[in-house]
């Protein structure tokens, strides 16, 4: 990598040196750039303006070409005490950590590895007592997967199984978990082979705090932890968005079957703009001469899938207007049922 | 650390928000690190001494999950620097304070979110704006509309809020037919 | 259970209404009908947001004009270049074009800015009843009548007429004078 120095001489007339390691960085990237001939040339500080400019317009070139600063560690610059940032991670949240286990949970598989190879390019054949976080990873993420489900199911009784899934595999999505993990403090805590840390690796190390958690305390400090730090990214986000029904028409009937209602009637209440390329066409599902759930669409079929899901809806009690999901100190003494599940779409096909 | 498009010409400006829905679980506290950098001997960082003699343990030991560094620095004013837990990080020189107003600062910075400091759009957010349900042309319509022929000049004819003569008449008759 | 993107579209769709300017007055009508195309009768309307509906209008040809209106009022046109002015009064430009009037009318009542080209291109106009297929296929709403359209003595039956509650009647030995027809003068003579 090209580096820029300003030597300061010490006769009155001041010279910027400019050094030049490799010529054919310069042809190659950046041609709009001024090319010197010899490799070391005294520019004179000239009092003529227009020299000046273009000098400092080559340093700029050639550090947007260097490329920005590396993102170093705090502990490089001096102010860091990984003892004191553990201890400080776990009071943050109230909860009472055994240290040792927390700093396992951050310290990576590449880092141990890293710190392997690092042993061996210096000729020792010392064992490193580093446990990576994989195993704390599985434990957290399992007790999460557990418990949000049995949460969901707590909460939305009467939704069906893959209604449940898919709002669990939002919650512990990959996405949703780096932005969690990014926003707790774990960066600078993360012990991996590079700084910053990649993506995954917030994911594993929030899994593995919730792994130490539960190995500090007990697996219900562990799942208050998930309760008030998981869980309330569902709040504001649409619940019913997250589920994709394929084929609505055929539950609504599957579900109107059991109950011993009619079937499902889809009529067009109202219509406009049917001739031009933005239609608009409300239809509503009747059961029994009675309105289901109606929807608007762009066109009859769009609309007539709407207002089939609308009617699931309602009948699985998922509308806007339910009671909201329990959070916070009111969830804390909730009894959850994990070994119960909701039914499945495909059980209500079967009977 | 906003994340804004906007051009270059512009005064930034945000809309409220709360990240990672903070205080819906528990409340954590945002501030993760204060680095306190003084000089030793020059008059200019006395109040910060102060403070370190005095205020800075009381606040380590009321917030744990807060770490706070000291940096001697020879030469140099006294700047307190907070970091926050979404990587937000915010200086602030103490040259002229005195130990009283280093105490006011550390309160405001612990208060803060990490959120950058720009002028909010709205003092209020929500996800769900409607509670009944967003207006649609169709709402409070009848479906007559679609099963009935739009020139049919029911649909089309004045209503009037006032009777008009013939009608009168026509009722007067009705009611002297009946009586 | 996607439902928000149809919900939008419904919210923001432009619908299309009917409306019948028989015996309507042109520059009343016009006010109201500025209000739809606009989009001014609906929640969500906001100046700079393009939520105007489409109007269409039948019979413009019957359209009634108050008082000696059709004799005296004059339309004024200007092609911008030499001797370009010209006024026609209110009878010659409606048999010239049976919905000039009404446009007009519209024009004049529809805000005095950008959005007033856009607005007129969402108004269809037609002098009778007749109006293509696909147009009045489109149409969902329809938009009351601002004044009683009068129903002419032929339009009642014979029945209504002799039970409607009659108040007055000539004396018998009243006279009506009755002008003699001009055949039977040149039969007399």
């Amino acid at each position: 990598m090209a580096a820029l120095q300003c030597v300061r001489s010490l006769s009155k007339v001041r010279y910027n040196v400019l050094h030049k390691f490799s010529a054919a960085v310069m042809v190659v990237e950046n041609k709009s750039v001024r090319r010197y001939s010899t490799s070391h040339q005294l520019v004179g500080k000239s009092s003529n303006s227009r020299q000046h400019l273009s000098y400092l317009y080559e340093l700029y070139h050639r550090r947007i070409e260097v490329g920005p600063e590396k993102e170093r560690h705090p502990s490089e610059y001096g102010c860091w005490n990984h003892d004191a940032e553990i201890y400080a991670f776990g009071q943050r949240f109230g909860e009472d950590f055994n240290d040792m286990v927390l700093k396992e949970a951050f310290v990576q598989r590449c880092f141990v590895e890293q710190e392997i190879e690092k042993q061996k390019d210096l000729g020792l054949d010392m064992e490193i007592d580093m446990t990576d976080n994989e195993i704390l990873a599985e434990k957290g993420y399992s007790l999460a997967s557990r418990f949000i489900k049995a949460y969901l199911r707590y909460s939305f009784p009467q939704l069906f199984e893959e209604g449940i899934s898919a709002i669990h595999d939002f919650l512990l999505s990959d996405e949703m978990l780096f932005h969690i993990g990014c926003n707790i403090g774990l960066k600078e805590l993360i012990q991996s082979a590079t700084y910053p840390p990649e993506h995954p690796t917030y994911v594993t190390t929030l899994k593995a705090v919730i792994g130490a958690l539960i190995e500090s305390q007990n697996e219900k400090k562990a799942e208050d932890f998930v309760l008030d730090l998981i869980i309330p990214q569902l709040v504001g986000i649409d619940v019913s968005e997250l589920w994709n029904i394929e084929n609505p028409m055929g539950l609504l009937c599957a579900l109107l079957k059991e109950q011993n209602l009619g079937e499902p009637e889809a009529r067009l209440l109202w219509s406009s703009a049917s001739n031009t390329i933005m239609p608009l066409h409300h239809v509503g599902i009747y059961s029994d001469k009675k309105l289901l759930g109606k929807s608007p669409g762009e066109t009859i079929s769009i609309a007539e899938d709407m207002a089939a899901r609308e009617a699931i809806k309602k009948l699985l009690n998922m509308t806007d207007n339910r009671s909201p999901l329990e959070l916070g100190d009111k969830a804390k003494n909730l009894e959850l049922d994990f070994n119960k599940t909701n039914r499945s779409v495909s059980e209500l096909n079967c009977s | 650390m906003l994340n804004v498009n906007m051009g270059s010409n512009v005064i930034p400006s945000t809309f409220l928000r709360n990240v990672m829905k903070n205080g819906i679980g528990r409340h954590v506290c945002q501030l993760q690190r204060v680095t306190l950098s003084l000089c030793k001997w020059s008059p200019g960082s006395a109040p910060a001494r102060e403070f370190v003699e005095q205020d800075m343990v009381d606040f380590t030991r009321q917030n744990p999950g807060i770490v706070f560094y000291l940096k001697p620095r020879r030469h140099r004013s006294p700047v307190l620097k907070a970091e926050y837990l979404n990587g937000y990080t915010e200086e602030i020189d103490l040259t002229k304070l005195s130990r009283e107003e280093i105490n006011h600062w550390l309160g405001l910075l612990k208060g803060r979110s990490g959120q950058q400091i720009v002028r909010l759009r709205k003092d209020f957010h929500t996800d769900t704006p409607s509670i009944q349900g967003v207006w649609n042309p169709f709402l409070f319509k009848d479906t007559e509309l679609s099963i009935k022929d739009v020139r049919d000049p029911s649909l089309s004819e004045y209503i009037s809020p006032f009777k008009s003569a013939t009608e009168k008449l026509l009722e007067l008759k009705k009611k002297s037919g009946a009586s | 259970m996607a439902h928000n993107r149809v919900i939008q579209w419904g919210a923001m769709a432009r619908t299309w209404w009917l409306y019948d300017a028989k015996f309507q007055c042109p520059y009343r009508s016009a006010e109201k009908l500025c209000m739809y195309l606009e989009g001014r009768h609906k929640p969500l309307y906001h100046p700079l947001s393009d939520v105007g509906d489409h109007v269409v209008v039948i019979n413009t040809r019957y359209v009634a004009m108050a008082e000696d209106l059709w004799r005296k009022q004059q339309y004024k046109h200007d092609t911008r270049y030499a001797g370009g002015k010209s006024s026609a009064t209110a009878w010659r430009l409606h048999e010239a074009d049976y919905t000039k009037i009404l446009y007009k009318a519209v024009y004049s009542a529809a805000p005095k800015n950008l959005l007033r080209p856009t607005i007129m291109r969402r108004l269809h106009l037609y002098p009778e009843e007749d109006v293509p297929d696909d147009i009045i296929g489109n149409v969902s709403d329809v938009i009351r009548q601002i004044q009683v359209v009068p129903k002419p003595l032929d339009s009642y039956s014979a029945q209504e007429i002799e039970e409607f509650p009659k108040l007055f009647d000539w004396p018998e030995d009243h006279v009506i004078y009755k002008r003699k027809a001009t055949t039977e003068k040149k039969e007399e003579s």
